[in-house]
């Protein structure tokens, strides 16, 4: 016997909180919510009866301070402090907390994607180019040091690593037709020429210094700019620069985990030589395991007040940072698709034929 | 002049009390003691028996809860917690 299909309705409950949590979750968030309170992060009004929607709230107004909206426009993941460096499923949750002796004495500020936003750069790159002769490579190492403080990054150079590999099992007639070859071969001259002698500081003095012709050059140099200017004084927080003195069992839950996912796919045109390698490498990842998160930091709840405030307000601090300066890069992201939106309209092959990009290509709006 | 300063006076007072209040109930969640304004947690008090026979069907349910042979493991047998399931027509 089948049931009929019927639209699945809510009882209206008046004066009770949306949510219920254990214990397990409401001793941490609770020393967390005294400090964020002590910080003012969280205020008074925020206190609905519950230690996590507490938190919660304070957080979620931080987030939206810091820009988060902005940020969402384009990078498809989540920042969220949790007690457990992994995403468990419920039984693997129950697991864990049966076998733990008391409360859980750490939280981490987690971040990570679930999708790589698409960066085709190549037209940027050609109307860069078009003012200065250095300004591409300076951009683009400009932006790509500075995605790489909050995300891992999968580029050319990653794609060269995929493709070396793989080149070496392969004979001159399949070494002709595959993919492989044509990572190297489509590296836009300008980036060959300069990328090994043009690094950061210089690239970035550069781009102070230019002055572009064109509005749309000095559109992406300002967002770039602000970009790296929120990300002053901040490194990349990796999951494995925890150590296992300052998390036990740390090293353990690292070997077993994959590295982390890339929150980004920067190509020159999408469904080139390296969105094929990408595309190849994604269809693996997870399979050994559970990734490792893109962004980590710890939060020691045993410490004295003071000391948690401390840490409290520097991983706040790498939070904030990290939400305004992809919020910049959203920016410089989307004027990057325009620019490579434009360039299809003008380069179809065949007026009429649509551009079809493949389902790497297709490109993920929403958080 | 006067009365605003001491409208503002009224006013921080106010906000610190208030964070008194919420720093004196996130205390009492860590040393484990729950809220007494929470609603469930007073009519539990009043009806203990209700939370034992709860207690008794939630180890009975989660004996179910998942697929126990033959299954993948992970795979949910009930719905989670908190679902609202429509009735069979």
């Amino acid at each position: 016997m089948i049931g009929l299909p019927l639209d699945v309705t809510f009882p209206k409950l008046k004066g009770i909180r949306w949510r219920y949590c254990t214990r397990w979750d409401e001793g941490p968030a609770a020393v967390l919510g005294m400090s964020l309170l002590r910080l003012g992060i969280c205020q008074p009004t925020d206190w609905s009866g519950s230690a996590v929607d507490f938190v919660e709230r304070g957080f979620r107004r931080f987030c939206s301070q810091n820009r988060a909206v902005d940020a969402k426009r384009v990078w498809v993941g989540d920042l969220r402090i949790t007690d457990s460096l992994f995403e468990l499923n419920e039984q693997e949750r129950n697991q864990v907390e049966a076998d733990s002796e008391g409360m859980a004495d750490h939280l981490y500020l987690v971040g990570d994607y679930e999708a790589a936003a698409s960066i085709p750069i190549g037209a940027t790159l050609a109307c860069l180019e078009a003012d200065h002769d250095l300004l591409p490579t300076a951009f683009y190492e400009v932006l790509t040091k500075n995605l790489y403080k909050w995300m891992r990054v999968y580029d050319y150079l990653d794609a060269e690593e995929h493709a070396e590999m793989w080149m070496e099992d392969l004979n001159d007639q399949e070494l002709e037709a595959s993919v492989y070859r044509k990572v190297d071969m489509e590296i836009p001259a300008c980036i060959k020429r300069h990328s090994k002698t043009l690094k950061y500081r210089r690239a970035r003095n550069l781009l102070r210094e230019i002055q572009p012709h064109t509005s749309m050059a000095r559109e992406l140099i300002q967002h770039v700019l602000e970009m790296d200017a929120h990300g002053q004084g901040h490194d990349h927080a990796w999951p494995s620069q925890i150590s296992e003195k300052d998390v036990p069992g740390i090293e353990a839950w690292l070997t077993d985990a994959e590295y982390s996912r890339p929150g980004c796919l920067i190509t020159w045109y999408e469904n080139d030589a390296i969105n094929a390698c990408f595309d190849e490498e994604a269809q693996h990842m997870g399979e050994n395991g559970p990734c490792q998160p893109n962004v980590a930091l710890p939060i020691h709840l045993d410490k004295p007040a003071k000391e948690l405030d401390d840490e409290v307000r520097q991983i706040f601090d790498h939070a904030g940072a990290m939400l305004r300066s992809l919020a910049s890069a959203a920016k410089t992201v989307e004027l990057i698709r325009d620019l490579y939106d434009e360039y299809l309209r003008e380069h179809r092959l065949e007026s009429g034929f649509p551009v079809e990009p493949g389902a790497a290509g297709v490109r993920e709006e929403q958080l | 002049m006067k009365r605003s300063i001491l409208a503002a006076t009224a006013t921080c007072r106010t906000i610190d009390e208030d964070a008194k209040r919420v720093v004196r109930a996130l205390e009492k969640v860590t040393h484990g003691r729950a809220s007494t304004n929470d609603p469930i947690m007073e009519r539990l008090k009043q009806c203990p028996e209700a939370f034992k026979v709860g207690e008794i069907l939630g180890k009975v349910f989660d004996s179910l809860k998942y697929v126990q042979d033959g299954g993948e493991l992970g795979e949910r047998y009930l719905p989670p917690a908190g679902t609202v399931v429509p009735p069979l027509v």
